[in-house]
């Protein structure tokens, strides 16, 4: 695979025009040789934009490139969620899968819990992969690199960024990086806690409403940093309506880079940039001006 | 059970004292029966019955059908109990009943929704209300009656055979439908489902929703989904009855989710590292 072909994928890509089948397949595999590589905490660094979910907004993904830089002059974090309820799943994660391939090394993918067969099977990425490609084929490339995903980034020893938030199994680095992730992401323990957990105004851990990970308070967030030399928790996971929202007394950040999240949940989006000094710098921007396709919410024909 | 001069046609099970009571609010036009699979393969104590113009159940009104009413005889029932907890369960139109219930009962710790969501509900009035004025008024056997509902949406025979006998009332050898959907106002029937996101957003218990075939939240719902605030299931292989269609998978969902929503012990929240 030369580079150039590589270059006209993602040229192609970023006209929103999805690659064939059999281009997909090689650019897994390639995504797979590489992200075996990235450690379950890949370090990062400074200058770095952070960003949130994604979830197959196509448009709004270009429209970050624009606010944001575009690679590889601008380095980035991605914190996971690029498939389901968008339209363009497919268009998203192959070229930010192109781009990883493309830079390995200026480029983060985290894996959210999205990323994952169980999850992406019923919330739009399957179906569009059906609708688009007439198999489920690409669906299976995908979702054997999303095995592949690291599930937290370290930037400057600094800050730990990952797209849930914490697990009680998990205190220290080291215990994250002696987790096995080359797998399915289970539906319980510490790897769906780490993509799956919300902060909370509660202190210590607590029940998660959604029904997988945990809440965890202010103190927890102070230890874990505390006992990690670490400043600030940087996460997405939750829609937030500034695109950002600071909890913890200033120690974790959510990002939330889905500009009118499903297109019609009215929400800013948000990236974080961290300079060469390792100044953060929190950047809102809106949905892209665009025309969607008609929304058509599949509505059930029978509710009594 | 009498309430207020109405007799309710009812199921309690009781397996244990220390089990919390699950009470259980079929849809429009079904029965308790709509539970009786379900009900089996649960080891709770669990309460099922007819509502108000349902089943076997007989009123001094039976042609008020709206919200408040149908809350207060929920109420009422669950009031004439002795529970340790309470989770309501109520499915498509018993949906915003219980949720409506919430508030007003003591030691509920949790909420679950069958397959409705009130935006896309308002949204398909029309055509529900025309699928309604296209069902047949009556049947020769109760037989010819399961089979029309096994083609119209059903898809577990087995439950049906149980549930749509109880949707029927028999009058000169034909069978009817025991309840009066079509005359059912759809001013009433939207009723049933106004601010039902925002007064499910807002209960203090542990929530679920449960959605048969495919993701379709409204906004309110949408918003709440992605800052987890409730939990979401959605059953893709599941038609609208999903307590008829999969009664086994909806007894380890109900369970889990009344275990998941415990007390935390935190040492036994901690897994142990390889
Ligand atoms: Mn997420």
């Amino acid at each position: 695979m030369s580079v150039g072909s590589l270059e006209n994928w993602i040229e192609q890509l970023k006209k929103c025009k999805p690659l064939l089948e059999e281009e997909i397949k090689q650019l897994c595999s390639m995504a797979v040789e590489i992200l075996v590589k990235d450690k379950v905490v890949q370090k990062v660094s400074a200058p770095v934009t952070i960003c949130g979910d994604i979830h197959g907004q196509f448009h709004d993904l270009t429209e970050l490139f624009n606010v944001g830089g575009q690679l590889p002059d601008t380095n980035y974090v991605f914190m996971g969620d690029y498939v389901d309820r968008g339209y363009y799943s497919v268009e998203t994660v192959s070229l930010i899968i192109a781009l990883k391939v493309r830079f390995p090394k200026r480029i983060a993918i985290l894996r959210g819990n999205h990323e994952t067969r169980q999850i992406s099977q019923v919330y739009g990425f399957y179906d569009e992969c059906l609708r688009k490609y007439g198999s489920a084929n690409v669906w299976k490339y995908f979702t054997d690199v999303f095995d592949c995903l690291p599930l937290t980034a370290l930037v400057e020893n600094e800050i730990i960024c990952m797209h849930g938030g914490l697990s009680p199994s998990l205190d220290t680095l080291d215990h994250i990086r002696s987790l096995d992730r080359f797998q399915e992401l289970p539906g319980e323990g510490p790897m769906a806690d780490l993509c799956w957990s919300d902060p909370d105004e509660r202190y210590g851990w607590g029940i998660s409403p959604r029904g997988a990970g945990y809440t965890f308070g202010e103190d927890i967030s102070e230890a874990f940093l505390q006992n990690n030399g670490l400043s600030l928790i940087a996460r997405a996971h939750q829609l937030v309506m500034d695109g950002y929202y600071w909890q913890h007394s200033g120690r974790v950040v959510t990002i939330f880079s889905a500009p009118n999240y499903c297109y019609r949940c009215g929400n800013q989006a948000a990236i974080m940039q961290v300079d060469e000094h390792r100044k953060r710098k929190l950047v809102q921007f809106d949905a892209a001006p665009r025309t969607e396709p008609q929304v058509s919410r599949r509505t059930p024909d029978y509710f009594l | 059970m009498e309430v207020n001069g109405n007799r309710f046609n009812y199921e309690l099970k009781i397996v244990s004292p220390s089990s919390p009571l699950l009470v259980f609010h079929h849809g429009g036009g079904h029965s308790l029966h709509s539970f009786t699979l379900l009900v089996d393969k649960l080891n709770y104590n669990t309460l099922t019955f007819d509502c108000r113009q349902h089943g076997q159940t007989e009123t001094t009104n039976d042609a008020d059908l709206s919200l408040e009413t149908l809350t207060d005889d929920l109420v009422s029932l669950i009031q004439k109990l002795e529970y340790k907890e309470l989770v309501l369960i109520g499915h498509s139109m018993g949906a915003p009943v219980v949720i409506s219930a919430v508030p007003r009962l003591k030691k509920v710790v949790g909420v679950i929704v069958l397959d409705v969501v009130e935006g896309t509900a308002i949204e398909s009035l029309g055509m529900m209300m025309s699928i309604l004025m296209r069902r047949p008024k009556s049947f020769k056997s109760e037989q010819d009656a399961i089979e029309w509902s096994f083609k119209n949406g059903g898809k577990n025979l087995e439950s049906l055979k149980i549930s749509v006998p109880g949707q029927l009332r028999k009058v000169n050898e034909k069978y009817y439908w025991r309840t009066d959907l079509e005359s059912s106002k759809s001013r009433l029937i939207a009723g049933w489902f106004e601010n039902m996101s925002e007064k499910f957003l807002a209960c203090k218990c542990a929530k679920l929703l449960v959605l048969a075939g495919a993701d379709r939240l409204d906004k309110p719902l949408m918003i709440g989904q992605m800052q987890g605030k409730f939990q979401l299931i959605i059953i893709p292989e599941s038609g609208h009855l999903i307590q008829e269609d999969v009664p086994e998978k909806l007894a380890v969902i109900i369970d889990e989710f009344y275990k998941r929503n415990q007390p935390l012990d935190i040492s036994k929240i901690r897994k142990p590292l390889h």
